[in-house]
């Protein structure tokens, strides 16, 4: 399975290429990346786009000025009702940000949404890398919330290191010890990082195997 | 008095690698970086049980902790993104129970291979590159140095 970085933003949003964040990222032990922005056909990267608008009826124009099955969309979470919304809407693959929406803003309802429409939840790593204090600590216990509805309801996660430069990308290696910091094993941390290309191709997360 | 090998604590080493390539801080900076990202993260205690200090050469540094908590000091080193006033990012290579082992591992500071003047948005860059595809672009400027990290294939930089 490819292990995929769920969300960079290259230049001009950020200070480096898309060609040298995705040489840096493979560098650093990953198959794939996620870029929302950039130019350029670079081997390894899949395009998103990000929509971040304040109700459902906007998304929903939004979508439609995409092509179906292009690229990632993610969508910046708000509160329940929009999450919900968003949730149901096809061709919504991740919902982002959810560290900076209210308390309650994704509640066992939505994780069973989620996990039955195949919508991944984005954990992005770069409160955690940069961050420091009070802010990191109320991102770790949310990101403990979370972990504690995924291993519940099985929805998926995305992991990402929504970095602006390779000064901010980190290896495969340090994103495990860094989701051990809220409870995430190794397995998991593999499972969210190629949780993407399931998504993608369109295979339930969760599959029935003979025994 | 020594001691015997045997009764001396256990030591880690880490081995991590500067970026941006041919980044050489003073070991005093990476130190305080170190130190500040195991505090920050783990708090005042386990900082001292980890107990981290440091030995920077060209392009590496070599970061010693007590044994058990090398993940704790790995992890923190994870969060590393100033040393001094220059942004960075340490990339752990390698943990060992020896120096020898680790020096083993270094590898020979990068090289510049070519470096040429320019032009990006109206703007002069001074760019150098790297083995392995790898552009950066310096500019020096009245408010410090603007760095940009592109690649050799980039339009902007051929």
């Amino acid at each position: 399975m490819p292990l995929i970085d769920g969300c960079i933003h290259p230049w001009p949003a950020g200070d480096s290429s898309l060609r040298r964040m995705a040489l840096t990222a493979r560098e650093l032990g990953f198959d794939q990346v996620v870029a929302a922005g950039g130019s350029g056909d670079v081997p390894g990267v899949l395009r998103g786009t990000i929509i971040s608008a304040p109700s459902v009826k906007e998304v929903v124009s939004a979508l439609q000025g995409i092509p179906r099955g292009e690229g990632v969309v993610m969508v910046t979470s708000g509160d329940l009702a929009f999450n919900r919304g968003v949730i149901g809407l096809r061709g919504v693959r991740v919902l982002r940000g959810l560290f900076k929406s209210p308390r309650g803003a994704f509640n066992h309802v939505a994780a069973r949404e989620a996990e039955a429409r195949g919508v991944a939840v984005e954990l992005d790593l770069a409160p955690i890398v940069e961050g420091r204090g009070v802010q990191r600590q109320k991102v770790i216990a949310r990101y403990r919330e979370l972990l504690d509805l995924h291993r519940r309801y099985y929805f998926p996660f995305t992991l990402a290191s929504n970095a602006r430069s390779v000064l901010a990308q980190r290896s495969v290696r340090d994103i495990v010890l860094l989701a051990r910091l809220f409870g995430m094993e190794e397995d998991e941390v593999t499972g969210a990082l190629s949780s993407l290309d399931t998504i993608l191709a369109g295979r339930s997360p969760v599959q029935v195997v003979p025994g | 008095m020594t001691q015997l090998p045997s009764q001396r604590e256990r030591r880690r080493y880490i081995l991590a690698r500067f970026e941006p390539e041919g980044l050489s801080p003073d070991p005093r900076e990476v130190y305080a970086a170190v130190a500040e990202a195991c505090t920050a993260l783990w708090g005042d205690a386990a900082a001292s049980e980890i107990s981290p200090s440091v030995m920077a050469g060209e392009g590496h540094a070599i970061i010693r902790c007590k044994r058990g908590t090398e993940d704790r000091l790995a992890t923190a080193i994870a969060t590393v993104t100033r040393i001094g006033a220059e942004r960075a990012a340490l990339r752990t290579i390698t943990t060992s129970g020896t120096l020898h082992a680790i020096r083993g591992r270094m590898h020979p500071k990068a090289e510049i291979l070519w470096e040429r003047k320019v032009g990006i948005g109206g703007r002069v860059f001074l760019a150098r590159g790297f083995s392995g595809q790898k552009v950066d672009l310096v500019e020096k400027g009245i408010k410090g140095q603007e760095l940009l990290f592109f690649a050799d294939e980039d339009g902007e930089v051929r």
